[in-house]
């Protein structure tokens, strides 16, 4: 049976959705609903699902199922790194100028600072169809977003498709050859097969130069861009949602530390040091 | 007889410049590390090779030759 693809931009990103043996125009149907789900859930659009619980924060407030998975990811994937994927970090990104989509240029100078934020579990709170964030606080689901659409999409796709948003993404079933799915990442190809992988990097999102250089991948316990040894980590998990919060985790911690976190919660990955 | 003597030594001096001249080109047929050495000649130009890093696989993960047909770097 023939490859299918489409490859389309959203959520910031481009994105890539693969498929063998798919129901005609179930490719065009999953681009429509990932831009669908780039409306409702994008911090930079202002009518946005997210926009709205964010301008709410202090109240509680019915929210999707979507939202709700998206939320419980967040708070699963801060209790699984020990609180260092944090979703609760906008104050932060806006502190580093990082306010509308890159596509539309590159932030300007950075403001001061904004403080770390408190535990996640103490900002936010989902219930059945309903949160609640701190009053004062505002979250930015960014690439656990990304991950939890990959694997929602996937499940829905067909029984042998790849879903690849903006580099978060999940394979599903053998693959064109039947042997998986093969995917770059880092400096080889992997064959992947109902996994997940993802990359984070402090090159990507980034901008300016030497000591003004910024990048996107926040440190909770700072509220600062994170210094790590680590220009990238790729990782290869059950979901593409864990390798998300899993490689950023990683990025976080450092050549060190994150080999004995991953040993913990990946199948495979992909360390690569800042250039010297 | 002078004439003779001084033709004699002459040829003695030319075929012994020649043959020093013969002596050293045959052990200084190249030299590897001339200035004007072509580039072309050298060593061969490095290959490019994949950003380095550690990977580290379960069993759960292959590798392959195969080409990729996505990647993680596509934001």
């Amino acid at each position: 049976m023939a490859l299918e693809e489409v490859r389309f931009e959203a959520l910031g990103s481009s994105c890539h959705l693969l498929g063998v043996g798919l129901e005609r125009g179930r490719l065009s149907w999953a681009a429509a609903w990932v831009l669908e789900m780039h409306g409702r859930f994008s911090r930079f659009e202002p009518d946005s699902e997210l926009s709205r619980f964010n301008s709410r924060a202090g109240d509680w407030v019915e929210v999707s199922s979507e939202l709700g998975g998206m939320l419980h990811a967040a708070l699963e994937g801060y209790r699984l790194s020990g609180g260092l994927v944090h979703v609760g970090v906008l104050d932060s990104m806006l502190a580093i100028g990082y306010s509308h989509p890159l596509r539309h240029g590159l932030p300007q100078r950075a403001r001061a600072g904004a403080a770390p934020p408190p535990p996640l579990p103490e900002m936010l709170q989902v219930g059945d169809r309903r949160a609640r964030l701190r009053a004062g606080a505002g979250i930015d689901l960014g690439g656990i977003a990304k991950g939890w659409l990959a694997d929602r999409l996937a499940d829905d796709l067909g029984e042998n498709c790849l879903v690849n948003l903006g580099g978060d993404l999940f394979a599903r079933g053998a693959g064109p050859a039947g042997d998986g799915w093969p995917v770059g990442m880092g400096g080889v190809t992997v064959l992947l097969s109902c996994q997940g992988a993802a990359t984070s990097g402090t090159w990507r999102r980034a901008w300016g130069r030497g000591d003004e250089h910024v990048h996107h991948i926040i440190d909770p316990r700072t509220g600062r861009p994170a210094v790590s040894d680590l220009a990238e980590a790729s990782v290869v998990a059950a979901r593409a949602v864990d390798a998300e919060v899993h490689a950023k985790a990683a990025l976080i911690l450092g050549s060190d530390r994150a080999p004995a976190y991953l040993a913990t919660y990946a199948h495979g990955w992909w360390l690569a040091p800042q250039a010297p | 007889m002078r004439s003779l003597l001084l033709k004699a030594g002459a040829t003695v001096l030319t075929l012994a410049a020649a043959a020093a001249a013969a002596v050293h080109v045959s052990t200084h047929v190249k030299n590897p590390v001339a200035p004007l050495h072509p580039g072309v000649l050298g060593a061969p130009p490095a290959v490019s090779t994949p950003a380095s890093g550690k990977l580290s696989l379960s069993p759960a993960v292959h590798t392959s030759k195969v080409e990729t047909v996505t990647s993680t770097y596509a934001s």
